[in-house]
């Protein structure tokens, strides 16, 4: 799944070491969200969502 | 970075595993030694089965703890690949001596086939997926 991950952290200036301690997961987790490689379950979908205080669907792009 | 469930899992199952080599080395030489046979030699083949045990149970108890769904996923499809990897080499020597195959497969081989498919799976994923540069 196509996601913007990457340019909001960036709008932020944090790292993925930062988002992933924010999230509380591992950067590998972060890094493979990033680069579509895997696709959170809801809950972290929504921790992400309220993390950058946006819906899920701002971040995430279905297709 | 280890999440804290990982590190006390790690911690813990590097204990347990220095108990297994221990239980095993002792029941070994115990066994060399004494030469017991029948119930007894049975028993010392079954001890370091226990500490086994409890590093699987430790991995159970570690992807309950886990937090990180990701870094469960990863684990559940390493050790998916080493109980392929066990039972495949099971297999294929169960097979063989069905027509009475004269030889004779190492022993544990089962047990070298599942830690080393898990170590080459993950290595395998860390290899293809590494972390860019920050």
């Amino acid at each position: 799944m196509k996601n913007r991950l990457r340019e909001l952290r960036a709008e932020r200036g944090w790292s993925q070491a930062e988002l992933a301690d924010r999230l509380e997961v591992s950067r590998q987790s972060v890094n493979a969200i990033e680069t579509g490689k895997y696709d959170p379950s809801l809950p972290l979908a929504f921790r992400l969502a309220r993390l950058f205080a946006m819906g899920i669907e701002e971040i995430f792009e279905d297709g | 970075m280890k999440t804290a469930a990982k590190k006390t899992y790690m911690r813990r199952s590097m204990t347990v595993l220095a108990g297994y080599f221990l239980t095993f080395s002792g029941t070994f030489w115990f066994v060399q030694h004494a030469h017991p046979t029948g119930l007894e030699l049975y028993a010392c083949a079954v001890l370091p089965f226990f500490p086994l045990f409890v590093v699987f149970a430790l991995t159970a108890a570690y992807l309950k703890a886990e937090r990180d769904e990701f870094s469960r996923e990863l684990v559940m499809r390493c050790l998916l690949w080493g109980a392929g990897a066990s039972l495949s080499v099971n297999l294929f020597v169960g097979f063989l001596r069905i027509f009475n195959w004269p030889g004779q497969a190492p022993p544990f081989l089962e047990l070298f086939a599942f830690c080393g498919a898990v170590l080459l799976a993950k290595l395998t994923y860390k290899l293809s997926n590494p972390l860019p540069a920050e």
